[in-house]
């Protein structure tokens, strides 16, 4: 009983010592500054100019210090930065021109893993965070306003240690749309139509494109010239890939790789990841011929077998027709046609990290299983099969 | 109001008694008090609504609405207009009759107290000689509304608000009356007016420190309020953490704006009703009601205007700590309510009022004890306050903050 | 001892509960969009007016699959998706994820770069909580709690956005040590700020932890003893609060731990019996302090050469089939990583074992016989994060 009644009595005077101890505490804050600003109008300084130097907001590209290396886009996890390069021979034209240089800032997470890679510092986070549009599409920061004039890539100077770069936030404050801008503009017929013909090129060597193979056979015999010359050799080595000095082979820049080569350190001709096949097709060029003390006189042999294929699709039922490819091409030659049937979208989703790990697979290891590239679908198994076997596909 | 409405005729030379248009007098006075009252209760509930938006937000150590208006007090208007625009939904499963009509229910039950309320010393719709009895009575009617309502919703958020509103109000109507009977005891009326004249104007002749019996059962009013007007420790009805919003979780636009006109209105009422019942009403201190009765012209006029004030004042308070308790304490179980109910306050309660009892005889008999409780009621009760303050300033300066009251509105 | 009852779990019987009203009970489904499920989660809850029967959880409203694109990105393009497996505590999640890389490549942190790691981890831990403990409090009806717990909250966020660039998914942690260095002067504006917060965490004691409500609402309230929390899997502070002094900083130490002076607040009972939801709840508050004290050292402590990225290659391939397993206490305890070495640049499997899964495994049997309010009190008390469970 007395347990009951002390035990009655405490939960009263409880009850009342809570009320007592939180009701000051919350009277308190009656007589304090609130904590909250009011934001976007009321705060004394604009909110931009009171975040932290290494906010992470819209991502800004300066154009004129980018070096068209694609570290960004490959550091990307979700495919956000899209760069679309013309490469050029670097005599005439530039080595890499970018057509296109978008992020979508409505899909990036602002992770900031692009930034890490860049060599120069040209892509950067910005502080700029109010980017809110009624249109999707403009969420598309086109940092090259026009795809019919390609941007040049930035050479980078020797031994340069820092980068001009327009000051931070002005290009991209410059790209973000009002919130209520109209949505560019749906493409017509007219666009359509230009755009296919431009696709009928089937994105292979344009026009005024560079030619791998001739590059090559040209490096390839100034390497022979200077083959003793390690210095020089490596001048010649590195003029054969992209020059970004984007550090994706592993060596601080293009001079490392080169060297390693030239020493003889490297073997591997595949790390140049801005020059892609190209640089690795006309380092390999450059290699063999080293080694074999001559040009390779591959004209003949590339030239003619690149339509055969061709051919052989347009007109299946003619006949016996000459041994596949594979039989007849070198494995380097081999490599660079399988490699061009396959979309090149390095999917993954033939159980190869990318194309280049399928291809390699098909020519080099025996790969027999030749229905794997789903993004190329019909048109790839049909090559495929044409270059490999000489036959058609089997229907699935 | 009668006898006002009485003077006005018998001024226009008839007689109330015998001319004939006499009750249409009456109808229209009816017509034109109501809409008063009902504008009233409505302005003050929107007024309130905004009031509760800037206490909890300076609690909370935010802002608050401050746009609409200066301070942001308009915003209650911007908000009645949204609402009074937003469509009307009404679930397809839903009992469409009672649905319709459940929010209409609330309104009156709400309404009809103010009949009965003070707001001054003459200013009273109705000075009913069973004032108190009435309040109670109808204040029950909102629980009809509640119930309409969570029943009808077809939904079981709904109904599960609604059992705890009718469990919760009809339970916490027992202590509630009860606290009320010790000043309707000490007073010897039922008559909200009487009640206050049986009071004075200084802290000390308040019936809150007439006797400690008293004193509790102030507080017992005033939680039971609390469960009656559906607020903070007792939102269970419409919990948001567990119920999504109670018995108006179905309910849009202005159906749904009239609950929250109840609820907010009904702090003016508990406000009103326990500073009439314990804190000495409209009483001027130093002016006793017979000398305020016999005062005439001007002076008349503003001791008329200071009694509203003062009411106001008190009323207005209470207000603001039944809205400062509702961001301070966690809400209670449905369990512990009923505990707290039938355990705590209907007890002590009982107990009050058999000790008021008594002790009226043997203040009867020994007036200066009576005298004695109330300077020491009184002193006790001023040493809290100030008590209470130091400790609050102590929590500024505890956590390294500063008095400021004025910056960021 | 009792053998324990464990409450089947099966579809049949969920489907039994969704079709029909079990004989005369109701069914009610809380969730996947109500208030205080904190986040999608549904519960079917058959309910006798008040007085629950049980309550099933039904998981999986937010799975994302993110084990599987963990096998789809490499090692360093993963990091980022590690913020969203808890978004409440980001940091733990990606110290879990680096740790296991580390391993897979035998490799060692730099020194510095493991205090920045701790440094970052343990303010994360002090945000986490403090949502933890203001959501608790606002589920049990208690608003303004939570705003101060925000408040305190947004402080940490200013810091770790100073430290990172992001305030709520900081990818901070690297492959190999962590992205940035410390910002000069971040040594004496976390110390400022925990000065603060100790007085805040007083505060915050007086107006809710200890008020008559509030313990009466959680003592008593779904007691875990010893033995059931261990049956279940119950780790973190939800472990810890049933007095198995279990942490895995002390136990199994990592990363500096070892180096550290801290201790390991157990639910004592202090108002009710062991293991209810109130000694939870303390346990989140005791150990904030603890992280106060974690990180006080860690600023004292710190190495001043200012090496913070070890030697990681750009691009990382190893050899397939290795494994790597790593265990962290995050906010929500025993955080697990296992990884397995694909051919490529990617991982072959990634597996993550969260503190919040096995967390809704109890609440069925825990459900039995309490009130709707008070499984609204437990869910909280529990601490689940809605994408911990599904990742």
């Amino acid at each position: 009983m007395a347990e009951t009644v002390t035990a009655y009595v405490k939960n009263v005077r409880d009850t009342a010592k809570s009320f007592w101890e939180g009701m000051s505490v919350t009277l308190s804050y009656m007589f304090r500054k609130p904590i909250t600003t009011q934001y976007p109008d009321r705060t004394g300084v604009p909110v931009r100019d009171t975040i932290p130097a290494r906010y992470r907001g819209f991502l800004e590209v300066d154009m004129d210090i980018c070096t068209a290396c694609q570290a960004c886009e490959r550091a990307c996890p979700i495919q956000v930065i899209n760069i679309d390069i013309v490469k050029g021979d670097g005599k005439t034209r530039p080595k890499l021109n970018m057509e296109r240089f978008d992020i979508d800032i409505g899909k990036c997470m602002y992770c900031g893993l692009c930034v890490e890679p860049c060599p120069t510092g040209a892509i950067q986070h910005t502080r700029e965070f109010e980017g809110a549009v009624m249109a999707f599409n403009n969420l598309t920061l086109r940092f090259v306003p026009d795809d019919r004039v390609p941007f040049p890539a930035y050479k980078v100077p020797k031994g340069s240690e820092a980068f001009p770069r327009r000051p931070l936030g002005e290009i991209t404050r410059a790209l973000l749309k009002a919130w209520d801008a109209p949505p560019p503009p749906f493409p017509s017929q007219a666009d359509l139509d230009a755009l296919n013909k431009k696709a009928d090129h089937g994105g292979k060597p344009k026009p005024a494109g560079l030619d791998p193979a001739a590059m090559g056979r040209q490096l390839a015999a100034k390497a022979l010239n200077v083959k003793d010359d390690k210095p020089k050799l490596q001048k010649v080595l590195e003029e054969a890939m992209a020059g970004t000095d984007c550090g994706d082979c592993g060596y601080p820049d293009c001079f490392g790789y080169s060297d390693a080569i030239a020493q003889g350190k490297e073997s591997s001709t595949e790390k140049c990841a801005p020059g892609g096949a190209d640089s690795k097709a006309m380092l390999e060029t450059i290699l063999v011929s080293l080694k074999t003390g001559k040009v390779p006189e591959a004209p003949a042999a590339v030239k003619p077998a690149e339509p055969a294929p061709v051919a052989d699709s347009r007109q299946p039922e003619a006949g016996p027709k000459g041994p596949p490819l594979a039989q007849t091409l070198g494995k380097e030659e081999l490599y660079k046609v399988v490699f061009d049937a396959m979309a090149g979208t390095d999917c993954g989703d033939c159980e190869y990290p990318d194309c280049d790990g399928y291809t390699k697979g098909i020519v080099y290891e025996g790969q027999t299983d030749l229905n794997r590239c789903a993004p190329g679908g019909e048109d790839t198994r049909v090559k495929l099969y044409e270059i490999m076997l000489g036959t058609k596909p089997p229907p699935k | 109001m009668q006898s006002f409405l009485d003077n006005l005729i018998r001024n226009a030379g008839h007689d109330p008694s015998t001319w004939p248009w006499t009750q249409f007098v009456y109808l229209a006075g009816m017509g034109a008090i109501a809409f008063v009252v009902i504008n009233f209760a409505a302005i003050t509930a929107g007024i309130f609504s905004w009031a509760e938006r800037r206490v909890a937000a300076r609690i909370q150590s935010r802002v608050g609405p401050n746009r609409v208006g200066p301070g942001g007090f308009l915003q209650w208007i911007a908000d009645a207009v949204k609402l009074l625009l937003k469509e009307d939904l009404v679930p397809d499963e839903a009992d469409q009759f009672l649905f319709r009509i459940a929010p209409y229910f609330m309104m009156v039950g709400f309404a009809c107290v103010f009949v009965c309320l003070p707001f001054s010393h003459r200013l009273i719709v109705a000075d009913m000689n069973i004032g108190i009895f009435f309040i109670i009575a109808v204040t029950a009617l909102i629980v009809v509304g509640i119930i309409m309502s969570g029943w009808s919703s077809n939904s079981k958020w709904s109904l599960f608000g609604a059992i705890r509103s009718a469990a919760q109000i009809i339970s916490y109507e027992i202590p509630a009356g009860m606290a009320l009977m010790i000043p309707v005891m000490l007073a010897g009326t039922l008559s909200t007016q009487g009640i206050i004249r049986a009071q004075g104007g200084w802290p000390w002749q308040w019936f809150l420190f007439d006797n400690p019996a008293a004193f509790a059962a102030f507080f017992i009013y005033f939680i039971s309020a609390l469960a009656e007007g559906n607020r903070t420790p007792f939102d269970l009805p419409e919990a948001e953490s567990e119920l999504v919003s109670g018995y108006n979780t179905e309910y849009s636009g202005m159906r749904f704006s009239y609950f929250f006109l109840v609820e907010w209105g009904n702090m003016w009422i508990m406000s009103a009703l326990a500073t009439t019942m314990f804190l000495g009403g409209w009483q001027l201190p130093g002016l006793t009601p017979e000398r305020f009765d016999a005062l005439t012209g001007g002076s008349a006029v503003v001791a008329e205007l200071a009694s509203l004030a003062l009411f106001a004042g008190k009323t207005l308070f209470f207000v603001f700590v039944v809205m400062w308790l509702r961001w301070t304490l966690p809400r209670i179980r449905v369990d512990q309510m009923m505990n707290m109910c039938w355990k705590y306050l209907v007890p002590i309660s009982f107990a009050g009022v058999l000790f008021v009892a008594v002790w009226m005889l043997v203040v009867h008999a020994v007036p200066a004890l009576g005298i004695a409780m109330r300077v020491l009621l009184t002193a006790a009760g001023a040493f809290g306050v100030g008590a209470f303050v130091v400790r609050t300033l102590k929590n500024i300066r505890d956590t390294g903050d500063k008095f400021d009251f004025t910056s960021n509105w | 001892m009792k053998p324990l009852e464990i409450p089947t779990m099966d579809m049949e019987n969920k489907e039994v509960l969704r079709r029909i009203e079990v004989g005369g009970d109701m069914l009610l489904n809380m969730g996947p969009q109500h208030p205080s499920t904190h986040g999608v989660i549904n519960f079917l809850v058959q309910t006798d007016g008040e007085v629950m029967k049980r309550a099933i959880p039904e998981v999986g409203y937010l799975h994302r699959s993110l084990e599987k694109i963990g096998e789809r990105c490499t090692y360093n393009g993963y990091m980022p998706y590690t913020d969203r497996v808890d978004y409440i505590a980001a940091m733990f999640a990606n110290q879990g994820w680096a740790m296991a890389v580390e391993r897979l490549l035998g490799m060692q942190v730099p020194k510095r770069a493991e205090y920045c790691r701790i440094i970052a981890c343990e303010l994360n831990r002090i945000s986490s909580h403090l949502i933890s403990v203001g959501t608790m409090a606002m589920d049990v009806g208690a608003v303004t709690p939570f705003p101060y717990a925000l408040r305190e909250r947004e402080f940490i966020n200013d810091l770790l956005e100073e430290l990172c660039g992001a305030r709520l998914t900081y990818n901070y942690l690297r492959i190999g040590g962590v992205a940035f260095d410390l910002p000069t002067g971040y040594e004496e504006k976390v110390s400022t700020f925990l000065d603060h917060f100790e007085k805040i965490l007083d505060e915050f004691n007086r107006l809710i932890t200890y008020n008559e409500i509030f313990v009466k609402r959680l003592a008593h309230l779904a007691p875990i003893s010893k033995e059931m929390a261990i049956d279940y899997c119950l780790v973190g502070p939800n472990l810890r609060a049933s007095g198995v002094k279990f942490d895995v900083r002390k136990d199994l130490p990592y990363s500096i731990y070892p180096e550290l002076q801290f201790d390991v607040p157990v639910g004592k009972g202090e108002v009710g019996t062991q293991g209810d939801s109130w000694d939870r709840f303390w346990c989140r508050v005791e150990e904030m302090r603890q992280s106060c004290r974690i990180l006080r050292q860690c600023l004292v402590q710190i190495p001043k050469d200012s090496q913070v990225m070890g030697k990681v290659p750009r691009k990382i391939k190893l050899t397939e089939g290795l494994e790597a397993y790593s265990r962290i206490e995050s906010a929500r305890g025993d955080m697990q990583y296992y990884v397995v070495a694909g051919p490529g640049e990617n991982a072959h499997r990634v597996k993550i074992r969260t503190g919040s899964f096995t967390a809704m495994g109890i609440i069925d049997a825990l459900s039995r016989g309490l009130m709707i309010a008070d499984l609204v009190a437990l869910i909280a008390s529990l601490d689940v994060v809605a994408p911990e469970i599904d990742r």
